[in-house]
C-alpha cells in the first residue's frame, strides 16, 4: 500500500515538474501568437491581454507583404539545406579519423580542434570577412555554406564520442572482409549513428536558419537576403511594429517547429534504442 | 552500456542548453548615436510624391558614362522606407546614367554591417553614418573629403546648422555632409500646469523653478504611490552631461584631459539625486514598471508632467495623443543654456574609384538639398540638417517646432575623444548608480575621473 502510494506521489511530482517545464517553454510561443494577432495599441497592456480582441489577422498579410517573403524563404532553405549536408558529411568524416584511425599526433590534434571552440566568433569576424572578400565571395552564399563542408569542432567532437561507442568488432570484421576505411565510414558508421546525425542536423538547421550575423555582414543585395534579415527590418530606431514582426516571426518559426516535432520522435527513439542494445 | 547512457545524457543536455540559449541572446546593442526609449508607430503621413524639382544640379559627373553606386542607410520600414524608394527613383530620373543600389539595414544592426564592410574595404559608395565619430574615419582615410565637390558645386555650408558643419570637419576639411540631427528639449503638460495653479505660458527656465514646479505637479495616491511625476531626471532622455553643460560643466578640457569630477558636474549630479530622492526607490520602481509597460513615453500617457526628451517625442505625441495640451521649452539651466545633439551624416566611402565617388557625391548633394530635406522632415518629423528645410516658414508657424529648431543655437555634440570614444556611454551607468542605488555623486564621479585618466594614459602608451 505505502509502496503504491509512494509510487503515485513520485508520479505526481514528476508530472508536476514536467508540466511546469513545458509551461515555461510554451508560454513565449503563446505570447508570440497572441501578440501577432493584436492591434497597434494594446500591445503592452497590463494586465496582459492573452486573447486579443478584436483579432487582427491582417498582421499576417502585412508581415508577408513587408518584404519578399517567398524569395527570402527560398534563400534561407537553400542555405540551410546545403549547410546541413556539409556539416553532416564533413564532421562525421573527420570524426571517423579521430575515433577509429591511429595516426601520429592524433590526440594532440584533437585537443587543438577542441581549443578552436574557445575562440569567440566575434574575434574572427573581421579576418574571416577579409579572407572571403579576397576570395571574391562577399555578396554570395559561399561564406555561409562552404565553412560547413570543412567540419566544425563541436560537431566533430559529438560524432567522435558517438563513434567511440560503436563496437570495434564491427569495423574489424568489415576490414577482414577487405573493406576500406572510407567504405566502413559510409556503410557502417553513418547508418549506425543516425541519432547523432539527426542531432547534428537539428543543430545545424537551427543555427543556420536563425543565423543573423553571417547573412548580415556577407550579403549586400536585398534579393539575396534571408528571413532573419527580413525579420529585423521591422525594428526601427524610434519604434517597432511588434505585432507585425511577431506574425512574421511565427511564420518563420513554423519550419523549425515542424522539423523539431518530426525529428524529435526519431531522435528519442534512436537514443533509447542505442541505450538498450548496448 | 554505461558509455551509451552517458552519451544519451550528453545529447539531452546539449539540446537543453541549445534550447535555453535560444532565449538568451539578442541584447539591444545600444550603441552609436541617439536612442530614445519611446517607440513610435510609423503611422505619420508620407509626403505626396511631388514631381522631382529640377534644381538639383545639372553638373553631373564629368561625362554621362553609366555608373552604378551603392548607398547604405537605416530606413527599413515605415514612411522613410517609402520615401527613400521614391527619392532614389526621382534621382535616377534626373541622372539617368547613375544607378543606385540601395541597402537598408535596421538601426540596431547597421553599425555591425557597416563597420565590418568598411574595415575590409568593401563598403558602399555612399553611407549614412554617425556624425559624432567622423574624425575616426577621416583620420584613417576610410572616407573622402568633400571639400572639392562642395567648392565646385557651390554648395553653401551656411545653409546647414553650424554645429553640424563643425562636426563634419577634420583638419579643417569637410568629410561628407550632415543629414539630420536631434536635440533635447523640455516638454511640459499645460493642462497639468493650469490644474496646479501654474502659468502654462511660463515653463520653468532654471533648475530652481524646475524643482518647485515639479513639487507642485507631482501627485501621490493613497497608497503612497506616484500617480503623476512632476519631473524626474531618470525619465526621458536628459543624461548627466546635458545637465552638467547647463551648469557650465564640462567633461574634457581643451587638451583632451578628462574633467569628470569638476565641481559643476558634481553639482549637476547632486541636483539630480536631490530631485530623484523625493520620490524614493519604491515608488519610483513601481512607477517605472508601469511606465515601461506602456511602450511609449510616460509624458504621452499623462504620467509625467514635465520631461526632457528628444525632438522625436514631438512626432510621437502627434501620432499617439494629438489632443495633448502641451508646450516645448529649452532645457532648464543653472548657468548657461545648453542641449545635446547627435545625428547622422552622409559620407563618401573611399573605394578608390573617382567616378563612383563623383556619382555618390551627386546623390549626397541631392539628399541634403533643401527640397529633399523638406520631404524627409514631412515623412519622419526629423530635424534635418539643411536649415532652409528645417526652418521652412510652413514648419516654423508651429511654435513648438520653432522652439525645437531654436535650440540648435545652444546645442552641442559630445566631444569625440580618440582615447575614449564611448565616454558618454560609460557615464549612463554612473548616473543610474546615483539615481537608483543611492551612490554618492562625488564618489562615483571621482571614480569615473580615475577610469578616464587611465583610459587616456593607456591610449597615450599605444601612440608612442
Amino acid at each position: 500500500m505505502t509502496l503504491r502510494s509512494n509510487a503515485l506521489l513520485h508520479r505526481i511530482v514528476v508530472y508536476l515538474l514536467l508540466l511546469l517545464g513545458s509551461a515555461a517553454f510554451i508560454l513565449p510561443l503563446l505570447w508570440l501568437l497572441s501578440t501577432s494577432l493584436k492591434g497597434d495599441i494594446n500591445l503592452f497592456a497590463i494586465p496582459p491581454e492573452w486573447v486579443p480582441h478584436p483579432v487582427h489577422w491582417d498582421n499576417y498579410k502585412k508581415a508577408v507583404q513587408s518584404f519578399p517573403f517567398l524569395r527570402y524563404t527560398w534563400n534561407t532553405v537553400l542555405i540551410t539545406l546545403l549547410s546541413m549536408l556539409g556539416a553532416m558529411l564533413s564532421s562525421s568524416f573527420v570524426a571517423y579519423a579521430f575515433a577509429r584511425l591511429r595516426w601520429p599526433g592524433r590526440d594532440i590534434w584533437f585537443v587543438v580542434l577542441l581549443a578552436t571552440m574557445m575562440l569567440p566568433a566575434q574575434v574572427t569576424m573581421i579576418p574571416l570577412f577579409i579572407l572571403f572578400k579576397e576570395l571574391g565571395w562577399v555578396n554570395t552564399y559561399l561564406p555561409l555554406i562552404v565553412p560547413f563542408f570543412f567540419g566544425s569542432a563541436f560537431y566533430i567532437f559529438l560524432m567522435r564520442q558517438f563513434f567511440m561507442t560503436i563496437p570495434k568488432e564491427l569495423s574489424e570484421a568489415a576490414k577482414i572482409d577487405g573493406c576500406s576505411e572510407v567504405y566502413a565510414w559510409w556503410r557502417i558508421f553513418i547508418p549506425l549513428s543516425q541519432p547523432a546525425l539527426a542531432t547534428l542536423g537539428i543543430f545545424t538547421f537551427t543555427l543556420v536558419w536563425n543565423d543573423f550575423q553571417g547573412p548580415l555582414i556577407y550579403l549586400n543585395d536585398p534579393h539575396k537576403f534571408t528571413l532573419m534579415l527580413g525579420l529585423r527590418g521591422f525594428q526601427q530606431q524610434y519604434g517597432t511594429r511588434w505585432n507585425v514582426m511577431m506574425a512574421a516571426a511565427l511564420l518563420v518559426m513554423l519550419p523549425t517547429l515542424a522539423l523539431f516535432f518530426s525529428f524529435q520522435r526519431y531522435f528519442i527513439e534512436g537514443v533509447t534504442l542505442t541505450g538498450v542494445k548496448g | 552500456m554505461n558509455q551509451k547512457k552517458s552519451f544519451a545524457l550528453m545529447l539531452a543536455s546539449a539540446l537543453t542548453i541549445a534550447a535555453l540559449s535560444a532565449c538568451g541572446g539578442n541584447n539591444d546593442n545600444g550603441g552609436a548615436s541617439p536612442s530614445s526609449a519611446a517607440p513610435s508607430s510609423p503611422a505619420s503621413s508620407p509626403s505626396g510624391s511631388s514631381p522631382a524639382s529640377p534644381s538639383a544640379g545639372s553638373s553631373a559627373p564629368a561625362n554621362d558614362e553609366p555608373v552604378t553606386i551603392t548607398y547604405w542607410h537605416i530606413y527599413t520600414d515605415g514612411p522613410m522606407k517609402d520615401l527613400t524608394d521614391q527619392l532614389l527613383a526621382d534621382f535616377h530620373a534626373q541622372h539617368p546614367n547613375i544607378t543606385v543600389q540601395q541597402l537598408g539595414i535596421n538601426f540596431f544592426d547597421y553599425w555591425t554591417k557597416l563597420s565590418t564592410a568598411m574595415a575590409a574595404g568593401s563598403g558602399p559608395d555612399l553611407a549614412l553614418n554617425d556624425t559624432s565619430t567622423v574624425p575616426t574615419r577621416a583620420k584613417t582615410g576610410a572616407i573622402l573629403s568633400t571639400d572639392d565637390f562642395i567648392k565646385r558645386n557651390g554648395v553653401n555650408l551656411d545653409d546647414y546648422f553650424p554645429v553640424l558643419v563643425d562636426r563634419m570637419k577634420y583638419d579643417g576639411k569637410m568629410y561628407g555632409m550632415p543629414n539630420d540631427t536631434d536635440v533635447r528639449v523640455l516638454y511640459y503638460n499645460k493642462k497639468m500646469f493650469q490644474d496646479a495653479g501654474l502659468d502654462p505660458s511660463k515653463p520653468p527656465a532654471n533648475w530652481d523653478e524646475l524643482e518647485q514646479y515639479a513639487d507642485k505637479l507631482t501627485k501621490w495616491n493613497k497608497n503612497k504611490m506616484l500617480d503623476v511625476i512632476g519631473f524626474s531626471p531618470a525619465l526621458g532622455n536628459l543624461h548627466l552631461w546635458t545637465l552638467a553643460w547647463t551648469n557650465g560643466g564640462d567633461f574634457w578640457d581643451d587638451q583632451g584631459n578628462p574633467t569628470f569630477n569638476k565641481p559643476e558636474n558634481v553639482q549637476a549630479l547632486q541636483w539630480e539625486k536631490k530631485i530623484q530622492d523625493k520620490y524614493g526607490v519604491k515608488a519610483m520602481s513601481a512607477f517605472n514598471s508601469q511606465a515601461n509597460a506602456l511602450g511609449y513615453s510616460p509624458f504621452i500617457a499623462g504620467k509625467a508632467a514635465m520631461i526632457v526628451d528628444v525632438n522625436n517625442l514631438y512626432q510621437d505625441i502627434k501620432t499617439r495623443a494629438p489632443d495633448l495640451d502641451f508646450g516645448v521649452a529649452p532645457v532648464p539651466y543653472a548657468k548657461t543654456p545648453a542641449s545635446w545633439s547627435a545625428g547622422f551624416d552622409l559620407e563618401l566611402v573611399n573605394n578608390k574609384d573617382d567616378k563612383r565617388a563623383a556619382a555618390a557625391w551627386e546623390l549626397m548633394k541631392y539628399l541634403t538639398s533643401a527640397e529633399v530635406q523638406v520631404k524627409i522632415h514631412e515623412a519622419s518629423g526629423s530635424l534635418v540638417s539643411n536649415r532652409k528645410a528645417a526652418e521652412d516658414p510652413k514648419f516654423m508657424e508651429d511654435p513648438n517646432w520653432k522652439m525645437i529648431v531654436d535650440q540648435m543655437s545652444v546645442s552641442r555634440f559630445v566631444e569625440y575623444e580618440e582615447a575614449m570614444p564611448s565616454w558618454h556611454g560609460n557615464l549612463d551607468p554612473v548616473e543610474q548608480a546615483v539615481l537608483n542605488s543611492g551612490k554618492d555623486p562625488q564618489q562615483v564621479l571621482d571614480q569615473a575621473q580615475k577610469d578616464a585618466e587611465n583610459a587616456v594614459a593607456n591610449f597615450k602608451k599605444t601612440q608612442s
